[in-house]
């Protein structure tokens, strides 16, 4: 039976042991050689890579990079809210203005029949069941519960 | 309009891979021809073992058209080459997904002749067959794992990023492809 050849040179991996290395080093010098390279497979290739769409690579740009753009972007909403907001508020108060000149002040004479509409239709909740407050006033006043 | 800075095309070609995938992400197309002379060797190595090599050119190309697609979402804090082999591996399975129905026991016998018979050597021819019957006698996943520790040299640690499992699955996957690859050459009559 052929032996391996023990004399040929420790191949690189140091963790293996000797049956390995003379293993190694047969695989190595009979493995099967490798098909040259074709002649045009460079030239195929850049072929290839020229017709695909331009920056089929390219990267997309950093958050590094684009960061002045969205710093710029978020800037403009910030101050256009600040200006929405001080224009909503001088709006509001020139509406109240307005509103307080184009309705006219209650009368006195409109605020007394307003009373006097109150008062002859307004009843207290006690007034149609007198029986009703003398229960509440005997259970408030009952003894508490012993304890 | 993106304006490069004017670099020559020697600082250009000897740019570690950051600046060059940089002046990617901007578009500049020359410098992805750079990174594809790099990296292209390592990327074919990665594939073949793991797939048809009658497809191995086209798979190349996807994996560096998906490499400049994917560019802008490359995170680099990993090294180009990590992400970039696991583009790769990406590739492999999608086309072994694509082809594992396909694929008929005659077309995977014809597959296992040799078919670039540049050593001299019919013991080495021999050797050969072995190693690429051996490969694919395994698991993609072990197979996978074989191929960048043992063939591609890359380190546990990165084969872990590129596959995206923990370091201690990668040692145990190489110990159990190892002890399937042993197992596979004494049967046929290599003895380690």
């Amino acid at each position: 039976m052929t032996q391996f050849p023990k004399n040929l040179p420790e191949p690189a991996s140091v963790d293996c042991s000797e049956d390995d290395a003379a293993l190694t080093t047969f695989l190595r010098q009979h493995r099967p050689p490798i098909p040259a390279a074709s002649p045009d497979g460079e030239h195929r290739l850049m072929a290839v890579l020229a017709e695909l769409p331009k920056g089929a690579n390219e990267q997309v740009p950093s958050k590094a990079a684009i960061a002045p753009l969205r710093s710029a972007s978020r800037f403009r909403p910030r101050w256009m809210t600040s200006t929405a907001l001080a224009a909503s508020l001088i709006a509001g108060m020139t509406g109240i203005m307005l509103r307080d000149r184009l309705i006219p002040a209650q009368t006195e004479a409109t605020q007394t029949n307003l009373e006097a509409f109150i008062d002859s239709t307004w009843h207290p909740p006690t007034q149609d069941n007198p029986d009703a407050v003398a229960l509440f006033v005997t259970e408030t006043l009952a003894d508490p519960a012993p304890q | 309009v993106i304006d490069f800075l004017p670099t020559s095309r020697c600082l250009l070609e000897d740019a570690p891979d950051g600046e060059l995938v940089n002046r990617c992400i901007r578009g500049d197309r020359q410098s992805f021809r750079y990174l594809y002379q790099r990296h292209q060797q390592r990327v074919r190595s990665i594939l073949y073992p793991l797939t048809d090599d009658s497809l191995l050119d086209d798979l190349v190309q996807e994996v560096f058209l998906r490499a400049w697609k994917g560019l802008p979402k490359f995170r680099q804090t990993a090294q180009f080459s990590t992400w970039l082999y696991r583009i790769a591996w990406n590739v492999a399975s999608d086309q072994r997904q694509a082809t594992a129905k396909q694929r008929t026991q005659l077309q995977a016998i014809a597959h296992t002749a040799p078919t670039h018979h540049e050593a001299a050597d019919v013991l080495d021819l021999h050797y050969q067959d072995l190693v690429q019957r051996g490969l694919e006698c395994l698991s993609f996943e072990h197979r996978t794992i074989v191929v960048l520790h043992d063939l591609e040299e890359l380190p546990q640690k990165e084969i872990a990023e590129i596959l995206a499992i923990p370091v201690g699955t990668v040692k145990s996957r190489l110990f159990h492809a190892r002890a399937a690859l042993r197992q596979f050459l004494s049967r046929e009559g290599v003895q380690p």
